[in-house]
């Protein structure tokens, strides 16, 4: 089946994409820590910490004031020693990056789970279900439209229906869907009044799971709505050029010539070979639509990941930021890989080596 | 965008001249051009609008959050538009009592009022010159020649802003002339002021128009000051504050938001086009040196290219922006800095593939050119049209990333962006309490740049690849 994969090609392939996954990684280490600048403000927190906590501590305001500041200098490089701060950056921050790509996310220095783990694993996992409920499903919704309208524009090229839809891609392509956010809230939020105005659940939750279920469908119709709207059509005219492209090839003339039907044209000799640059794009929205939306789901206050990590920004919570840049990191990598493969299965004429 | 199709026509001339002729093309550069001749009026104006916009004094005689003055047009209303008595409008009346060495200066302002909503604010300045203190009075005479003390009270010298709606003296008198007319006390001060008496007796507040008494006659406010001091003056100024305001309204510090879309313009195309260019520019320019020189070079841009689109570029923008807070100018070079490799880098390598192939290029190789002159004049010229394309459709794109960063509250703390109006709207609660002129002016004005732009990248777009626009 893989006719065109040589081990040697594999092994190649899977070492590029592993230093590509170590040095991203590592840059972004280094750039979520500030170069250094989060190490400082730990640093001086801790000072500020262990001074104050010790200063109300009655034994220890008994104590001359040379002793006094030995110990307190003494707790204060405990207390570093133990975040493991006394090492220059550039030593941490391969340790940083040790850690990362070995998945031991670590705990986050501000955030807190809504069960109180600081773990940075548990802190993402608890944001997830939000955003995959919300972005797998519009991703998968607005690929299967974008494909479907851009089917349609690849049928009649330069006519009316596709210079519209290409317009609206190029337009809705550069505008930014928390932009379509801000004017539906306004639109429908406020005038019209048929949608909440963010959030995930109503306060007080219902407690009937089947009730809760729908207070979430409803508080999601409207993000739904603005993402769906800002994307197919963008995924619309990608898919009707790389159709068109495909019609355009000698094998569909000559299919044509043959006398074959419109439909058998369509089906056989177009869309299979366009299949695989569309799968490429799905798949990576669909692995993209895991880091959720930063601006949208601020704007509607959507409890996901990409809400985590405006948070754990502003918080400059560094651990949360670099867990979730790496966990993507490895699934867009591992997706590369894997389509790969899948190419080759679709399309016999990608040629490999 | 698309395949590259090397036997397009496609010098820079001839792109130029399909562009401009066909229709999409021309409604793009027409809409930059008046985007642009806004602009001007920004970058050429003696005003220092940069320093006014954050400075809250500087925008006190104009009303907050106001709707723009074309829309009753559409409600039928004849609402008030700001109205400002300037100190020279107000009658001066001097008298030196004999005998003693008082002065009396008496201020009258004549307030012609039709309208159909009463102000949103009355708002007085005082300018007062003495030496001593001096009594101060303001009443208020509608047109039925009923009156209402808004103040008497012993001042020192200097300013004084009444804001008569907020003033605690000027709400404890005006519910003191309630309780003598026996109505309701519930009655707000804009109410009171603006209401006949009659219908005050009859517990509801009614406007009066001058135009209700026969014949028409004003509102009228006199400030009336007495002084023992050798040189004793007053001046006023009367701001009526409306409901709507100007072109586009204003937003919660009562900024005007037409100077910050026309402030505003500048920057927004500045920081858009740098950033489309430099970024466009340095990743075809990567491009095409990794495809023209192939081998060693090709695997490390290629490589590093590939980790540059791995890179969270939102996530370390907002990282960088946010340790080191700063201007607009700086987030410029961070964008840059993060998009030296990308998307452009790998389209325009497999253009260079091509065009390294031609006959022309072995032409120059064999008569002796050298690599970089093969690679700055006869291909990255090629190269061109495509790169254009690129900027156009990346340059909205820009103008939106500052506005994202805005949002997020990132955004340059000086000066008035679009980004920035929009994001204070929609923090101020816009979308909340239907303050659509906040939000929507904005929007317009951005989805317009990028409206243009996408109108001129569809007709390169036609020019580059005729093979997607067949009919």
């Amino acid at each position: 089946m893989f006719v065109g994969f040589s081990k040697k090609y594999f092994a190649k392939r899977i070492s590029l994409l592993a230093i590509t996954l170590i040095v991203a990684t590592y840059l972004t280490v280094v750039i979520a820590n500030g170069g250094g600048l989060v190490d400082q403000i730990l640093a001086s927190q801790i000072r500020f910490d262990v001074s104050s906590t010790l200063s109300r501590d009655p034994s220890f305001n008994r104590l001359p004031e040379e002793e006094r500041e030995k110990m307190l200098e003494q707790r204060i490089n405990l207390a570093i020693q133990a975040k493991g701060l006394d090492k220059p950056f550039i030593v941490r921050s391969f340790i940083y990056l040790v850690d990362a790509l070995t998945l031991r996310l670590g705990q986050a220095l501000v955030i807190k789970s809504n069960t109180g783990s600081r773990a940075v694993v548990d802190i993402i996992m608890e944001r997830l279900p939000a955003t995959v409920a919300l972005f797998t499903t519009a991703t998968i919704i607005y690929s299967v439209l974008g494909i479907l309208v851009g089917l349609v524009m690849a049928r009649k090229p330069g006519g009316l229906f596709d210079r519209f839809m290409t317009m609206l891609a190029v337009v809705t392509g550069v505008i930014p869907p928390w932009f379509f956010a801000i004017i539906f809230l306004l639109l429908f939020a406020f005038y019209i009044r048929l949608f909440p105005f963010g959030g995930f659940v109503s306060v007080p939750s219902p407690t009937d799971p089947l009730l809760y279920a729908l207070d979430v469908m409803y508080h999601m119709v409207l993000p739904l709505i603005t993402w769906i709207i800002a994307s197919f059509p963008f995924w619309a005219y990608i898919t009707r050029n790389i159709v068109i492209q495909t019609i355009g090839e000698d094998f569909v003339t000559m299919a044509k010539a043959k006398g074959l039907s419109e439909g058998m044209v369509l089906r056989k000799y177009v869309l299979r070979p366009s299949m695989p640059p569309i799968i490429t794009n799905v798949a990576l929205a669909l692995i993209a639509s895991w880091q959720g939306a930063i601006i949208t789901e601020v704007v509607f206050g959507w409890p996901g990941i990409g809400n985590l990590l405006n948070l754990a920004i502003l918080s400059t919570d560094a651990p949360v930021v670099i867990g979730a840049a790496v966990v993507y990191a490895y699934l867009l990598v591992a997706t590369v890989l894997i389509l790969d493969i899948i190419y080759g299965v679709l399309d016999p004429r990608v040629k490999v080596g | 965008m698309g395949d590259f199709v090397s036997s397009a026509p496609v010098g820079l001339k001839s792109v130029a001249y399909e562009v401009s002729h066909s229709k999409s093309g021309l409604a793009g550069i027409i809409i930059l051009a008046s985007i642009l001749l806004i602009s001007m009026v920004a970058v050429f104006s003696p005003e220092n609008i940069i320093e006014k916009w954050n400075d809250p004094q500087a925008w006190l005689d104009k009303p907050r959050l106001a709707a723009p003055e074309w829309v009753t047009i559409f409600t039928g209303q004849n609402s008030l538009k700001t109205v400002i008595i300037k100190q020279e409008d107000f009658r001066k009346d001097v008298q030196k009592v004999a005998g003693l060495n008082t002065t009396k200066i008496e201020l009258r302002a004549r307030i012609t009022y039709n309208y159909d909503t009463i102000p949103t604010e009355v708002n007085l300045n005082l300018e007062i010159i003495s030496e001593t203190r001096s009594l101060l009075t303001v009443r208020w005479v509608r047109p039925d020649g009923s009156s209402v003390l808004l103040l008497r009270e012993a001042v020192e010298a200097g300013q004084k802003s009444v804001f008569t709606y907020r003033d605690r003296t000027v709400f404890e008198n005006v519910q003191a002339y309630l309780q003598k007319l026996a109505a309701p006390s519930t009655l707000s001060v804009g109410e009171v002021l603006f209401s006949s008496e009659d219908s005050l007796l009859k517990g509801t507040a009614k406007l009066l128009k001058s135009s209700d008494v026969k014949p028409s006659r004003p509102y009228e406010l006199v400030v009336e000051g007495v002084s023992e001091s050798k040189f004793f003056d007053v001046n006023a100024q009367l701001n009526l504050l409306g409901s709507v305001y100007g072109l586009c309204g204003t937003d919660n510090m009562r900024r005007d938001i037409f100077v910050g879309i026309v402030w505003g313009a500048p920057i927004a195309l500045a920081f858009g086009l740098v950033a489309a260019l430099v970024v466009t520019l340095v990743q075809a320019v990567f491009g095409a040196i990794s495809g023209f020189y192939g081998s060693r070079v090709d695997e490390i841009i290629q490589r590093v290219t590939d980790i540059y689109l791995v890179l969270p570029f939102l996530s370390l923008l907002i990282t960088i922006q946010f340790i080191y807070k700063t201007t607009i100018w700086t987030l410029l070079i961070a964008v840059i800095a993060l998009s030296l490799f990308g998307g452009v880098t790998k389209s325009v390598r497999s253009m260079a593939l091509q065009i390294r192939e031609e006959p022309y290029i072995e032409a120059a190789k064999s008569y002796g050119a050298s690599r970089p002159r093969i690679l700055f004049l006869y291909i990255l010229p090629r190269l061109l049209p495509y790169t254009f394309a690129n900027i156009t459709v990346s340059v909205p794109a820009y103008v939106f990333l500052e506005a994202s960063l805005s949002i997020l509250g990132l955004g340059d703390p000086a000066l008035p962006t679009w980004g920035k109006i929009i994001s204070e709207a929609f923090s101020g609660g816009a979308a909340y309490y239907g303050y659509w002129w906040w939000i929507l002016i904005p929007s317009i004005f951005i989805v317009l740049v990028s409206t243009a732009f996408a109108l001129l990248w569809y007709s390169l777009d036609k020019v580059l690849n005729p093979r997607l626009r067949e009919e």
